[in-house]
């Protein structure tokens, strides 16, 4: 999902492209801190830590394998938020992973991730708080897809509008994190059955009163 | 958050954590390293996956294209240097992914020529039979190595040019023995270095702990930042 450091940043478009990501990213991240109040700093830092630790969880995808990103959860859970956190979370990956993050992908990176993360926020936060099981798991399998493949197609776009070169590169991009979107949907659809029960007010949800999802013995 | 919900963080960060052992980024690597006359290199995924039939564009350090190369199935590349400069070894293969090594002018061959900008650059440097040939022909016994035969001619001649000619014969054999020994040692070094390459490109446990340290810390920070700006709102709504 990262965009490498030095792919982009040889022609002009493509410094274009990143300055206006950059900014963009800035926009978000400066909206999301505003929107984070006492309580909800520690959810933002949890997040954010579970983002910095799923790029390290590899999925086999054919020849190669793609990490998790997770930022349908990370959207889920904290909505503008997910922007500081990711940005966090990617500024430490350059640091301390050799995920192939840099500094100057880093707008980048971060609006392809965190930008999905907010729509899948509104499309799904309402779901994820319904009673049934079986909705709020559909909610969580929605968000993880959604927010990877609206990732991937940023992705492709940002490729596609530096240059033509770059046109076969995006959609073999595209195919492969499209390909990664049901893996990411299911992680992130039981995450949140998990924190459902668990811990609901992470979601804004009820407490579950029932447990749908508990097979009987008899 | 309660103490239950924080075991309950802690306990799913601990299984991805344990999940991430052997988990590396499909990051491109370049490593290449100087034997004989050649230079020989691989470039691989994080996890040692080769990449085939990538393209790798040899630079000089201003930049100008020296010629390229491509890696073969195991994604093992090899081109003889013509120039005595840095070499830059540029790889994009790609979904995005580039990667750079450099092999600097000391790890060269001696008696390349130095200047970059003579003519002769334009030379592609993809590995030719007839460009590693003649070398090995001058160097008798040793197949190439750069160093071996300016430690030959420096010392060895000087300590049989006084004694008898039969003995001669049985010092050149011991050069080539020498000279075989040193090239073993020197394929030795590159695994070394390749390994070490390899060694550095590992997610290690204490990288992600220290993130996660580094995120919590952020959390503190954050909270004693507001946490001041409530207690100034409560006093002035006080007074």
């Amino acid at each position: 999902m990262h965009v490498p450091e030095g792919v982009l940043s040889g022609t002009a478009s493509g410094i274009a492209v990143l300055g206006a990501s950059a900014l963009v990213a800035a926009a978000g991240t400066a909206l999301g801190l505003r929107r984070m109040d006492y309580e909800r700093v520690p959810r933002v830092a949890m997040l954010s830590a579970a983002f910095f630790v799923a790029s390290l969880v590899q999925v086999p995808l054919g020849p190669t394998s793609e990490h998790l990103m997770l930022n349908g959860l990370v959207g889920l859970v904290l909505g503008w938020a997910a922007f500081p956190a990711i940005l966090v979370a990617l500024i430490l990956q350059s640091i301390f992973l050799p995920v192939s993050s840099g500094i100057t992908t880093l707008g980048l990176n971060t609006l392809t991730m965190a930008l999905p993360a907010v729509v899948a926020h509104y499309l799904f936060r309402r779901a994820a708080r319904s009673d049934r099981a079986a909705v709020a798991f559909a909610a969580g399998m929605g968000a993880g897809v959604v927010a990877t493949v609206l990732g991937a197609m940023l992705l492709s776009a940002a490729l596609v509008a530096v240059g033509e070169g770059f046109a076969r590169v995006s959609q073999v991009v595209f195919a492969l994190l499209v390909s990664l979107a049901p893996v990411e949907g299911l992680v992130t659809a039981s995450a949140v059955l998990f924190l459902r029960k668990v811990r609901p007010e992470l979601l804004d949800a009820p407490v579950w009163r029932t447990t749908p999802l508990e097979v009987s013995d008899g | 958050m309660g103490s239950r919900g924080f075991g309950v963080a802690v306990a799913s960060l601990l299984v991805w954590l344990l999940l991430a052992g052997p988990a590396m980024a499909h990051k491109l690597t370049v490593f290449a390293a100087v034997q004989g006359t050649k230079v020989t290199g691989e470039v691989y995924f994080r996890g040692g996956a080769p990449v085939r039939n990538a393209t790798v564009a040899v630079l000089d350090p201003a930049g100008e294209k020296l010629g390229e190369t491509t890696t073969d199935e195991e994604g093992k590349f090899t081109f003889v240097p013509r120039v005595g400069c840095d070499h830059r070894l540029v790889v994009k293969a790609g979904e995005g992914h580039a990667a750079e090594f450099t092999v600097t002018a000391d790890e060269l061959p001696r008696g390349l020529p130095a200047a970059p900008g003579t003519s002769r650059t334009g030379v592609s440097p993809r590995v030719s039979g007839t460009g590693v040939l003649p070398v090995r022909a001058l160097s008798p016994g040793s197949p190439g190595t750069g160093e071996t035969p300016v430690l030959l001619n420096s010392r060895k001649p000087a300590d049989n040019q006084p004694t008898l000619p039969g003995e001669t014969s049985q010092g050149s054999e011991s050069i080539a023995e020498l000279a075989d020994r040193l090239e073993g040692l020197q394929t030795q070094v590159v695994k070394l270095r390749e390994d070490l390459v390899r060694y550095e490109d590992r997610v290690r446990l204490h990288d992600v702990l220290g993130g996660i340290g580094c995120i919590l810390g952020f959390m503190g920070l954050t909270f004693y930042f507001l946490g001041v700006r409530r207690r100034e709102k409560a006093a002035a709504t006080n007074r």
